[in-house]
């Protein structure tokens, strides 16, 4: 082959290529691409001046030491090196080099250069990027991973190493969880959404899910999951994102435990109003007997009393002792404290729970009242609690007779209706009242807000009763368009 | 016991008629209302010595009708009944001159309490004056005012 034909070759080549005498320090060879790589006039490089071109190329490193090292590093022969040159002006050159023999006495250093500016710098650019990314993942006040088909982890943000025990991000790469601190069944469950999000290709949406961590807090997470696809759209693992909701939840609870003595409270003091009117029911009954022995007493002493006398008096005595459970089952269904009890009820039963101890202190009090509602309708069925139902009706029947109370006018009246339209059922109270004012009507649903006497109400009987119809999916509404004061409760009937 | 006419005012009937039944063999006529309307008639119309009166009632309640019979300058004695110890409403009927209360269902010597309302009551048909319990009262607080 023509010897002339090698220069030629490695002019060819896009990589630069310097040969060097390790023992003289003299180049041997040199390729067009050296010198354009490293920006050193060609005439130069041709020259018989080798120290001149040794002392051009050190000042264009950044770093003369750097060119040097290779020599000492390139010990024996074919030892190999591969480092990156930074020369002036910001230019990058990877250097590959390898120590190699001419003859027995004759060590070379080959190196072989690339110009590797573009890449050093997207990968700056990149290498940013990421640092920009992490810097996000870490501000954003969630915790956040991802995952690989195979359900490890492949990365997370700081605050979620932190709650897996470990001491930076970069850690959880490859772990599983079973390696982190959660328990065994919180592993299992989160791996189980995992998958279910891979088979299916849908996100899931805000699980709430235990957590044990490192520390031993045992929290409650708010977590999203999404698949992660690659650019052919192909599932290649999951990212999730949760937050901590204990306190949250924790609040939540207390306000649910808060609630339910507020409504306990709402139902004593209800009951408060109306024991006076409890005394008068129940007082007039036991009167009716006292006399009713009194008299047989009597007729007896005076030995004037005949078998139909005593059976009079008997039945009497037997019916009004009816009369007085009746008052006291209608108290006990309505002041009994239980958990909700929603079931198929009927208006008939709340009814005559409310009636059992309100009808005589209606009358009493020169109040008529009246039933509206088809005897069909009664007999319906609806869904909810009897005794919720029938706390809110007492409450209403309540404000009603405190209204009435200080009315004027001789003509007071309690309306219960009943109406079932399509698939509803109302439950309607109005009074002979003409409404309420529109500044009371703003605030009555507000808890505490009142405008009985002090000591007469308390201002939450109205707020109560609509949380406690609205927790049975009804709704509870003051009817604005009614001459008299109305309220409805209305229900969806049951089937 | 002198004998006069008694009314009862009280919206329970039976309590009513068995009321009656008790006390008629005490009294020459034992009148009965259901209401405070009911009584007021009577009370015009029918020589009464001595009222037991109900306090909530329908229409009218006992409160309205001693109001009403005082202002007529009527003095007949009123025993009420109360179904609950109600402080203002004893205080309220105390200024128009109740003459006693019961508490239902505590009857135990209300035949006693009658008589002595009749005597009361003859004493205040045939006395001029009549007793006049707010100049009494009025009377005793001077009286301690003194001291």
């Amino acid at each position: 082959m023509n010897a002339f034909l090698f220069p030629k070759i490695f002019d060819c080549m896009v990589e630069g290529v310097l040969v060097i005498d390790a023992d003289s320090k003299r180049i041997l060879f040199h390729n067009l691409s050296f010198g354009r790589i490293w920006g050193v006039d060609e005439e130069l490089m041709n020259g018989e001046d080798n120290s001149a071109v040794l002392a051009k190329l050190l000042e264009k490193l950044e770093d003369p030491e750097d060119f040097l090292r290779t020599f000492e590093n390139l010990e024996h022969f074919e030892d190999e090196l591969l480092d990156v040159l930074h020369l002036k002006g910001n230019v990058y050159v990877e250097r590959r080099s390898i120590a190699s023999k001419m003859g027995p006495s004759t060590n070379l250093k080959v190196s072989f250069f690339r110009d590797v500016t573009e890449e050093h710098r997207s990968r700056k650019i990149l290498k940013t990027q990421n640092t920009l990314l992490e810097t996000i993942l870490d501000s954003i006040p969630y915790s956040v991973f991802w995952k690989n088909l195979d359900l490890n982890y492949l990365g997370c943000n700081t605050r979620f190493a932190k709650n897996a025990g470990l001491d930076s991000a970069d850690k959880i790469f490859g772990k599983s969880d079973y390696e982190l601190p959660w328990t065994r069944e919180e592993s299992d469950f989160f791996r189980e959404c995992d998958l279910k999000i891979m088979a299916e290709g849908k996100a899931l949406l805000n699980i709430e899910e235990p957590q044990l961590r490192a520390d031993g807090t045992q929290t409650i997470l708010l977590t999203s999951k999404v698949p992660l696809r690659d650019n052919s759209n192909s599932i290649i693992g999951l990212l999730g994102i949760y937050t901590d909701i204990t306190e949250f939840k924790n609040n939540q609870t207390k306000i649910q435990e808060q609630e339910a003595l507020l409504v306990s409270a709402s139902q004593m003091s209800a009951l408060g109003e109306m024991a006076a009117g409890i005394a008068h029911e129940i007082n007039n009954p036991l009167s009716i007997i006292k006399m009713s022995l009194a008299y047989m007493n009597k007729l007896l002493k005076r030995k004037k009393i005949s078998p139909q006398d005593f059976i009079e008096v008997a039945q009497e005595i037997d019916q009004t002792v009816d009369r007085i459970s009746k008052i006291i089952l209608g108290l006990r269904n309505i002041s009994r404290k239980s958990d909700l009890e929603i079931m198929p009820c009927c208006y008939r039963n709340i009814l005559q729970d409310v009636m059992s101890f309100a009808q005589d202190r209606f009358r009493a009090n020169g109040i008529c009242f009246k039933e509206i509602g088809t005897p069909e309708a009664w007999d319906l069925s609806f869904q909810a609690d009897r005794i919720q139902v029938s706390q809110v009706l007492v409450n209403l029947l309540n404000n009603s007779f405190d209204a009435l109370e200080d009315q004027l006018n001789p003509d007071k009246w309690i309306e219960i209706e009943l109406k079932a339209l399509d698939k509803f059922i109302t439950i309607s109270v109005t009074d002979s009242g003409l409404g309420i004012p529109k500044d009371v009507r703003d605030k009555m649903f507000n808890p505490f807000y009142t405008t009985k006497a002090i000591g007469k109400g308390t201002g939450i009987g109205l707020s109560i009763s609509k949380s406690l119809i609205e927790n049975l999916g009804g709704t509870f509404k003051y009817d604005e368009k009614s001459p008299n004061t109305k309220f409805e409760i209305v229900f969806k009937t049951a089937g | 016991m002198s004998k006069g006419n008694l009314l009862i005012v009280d919206d329970e009937p039976l309590l009513l008629k068995r009321l009656k039944m008790n006390l008629e063999e005490y009294v020459d006529q034992v009148y009965t209302a259901a209401d405070g309307i009911e009584a007021l008639e009577i009370l015009k119309s029918q020589e009464i010595r001595c009222v037991i009166c109900d306090v909530n009632m329908p229409r009218m309640n006992g409160i309205e009708v001693i109001k009403k019979i005082r202002a007529e300058k009527n003095d007949v004695p009123f025993i009420f009944f109360t179904g609950h110890g109600n402080q203002e409403m004893m205080m309220e009927v105390a200024k128009y001159g109740a003459y006693d209360f019961f508490n239902k269902p505590q009857f135990d010597g209300l035949e006693e309490v009658i008589s002595h309302g009749f005597k009361h009551g003859f004493h205040s048909k045939t006395s001029e004056q009549g007793p006049d319990l707010m100049s009494d009262y009025q009377k005793l607080l001077g009286d301690l005012g003194e001291d």
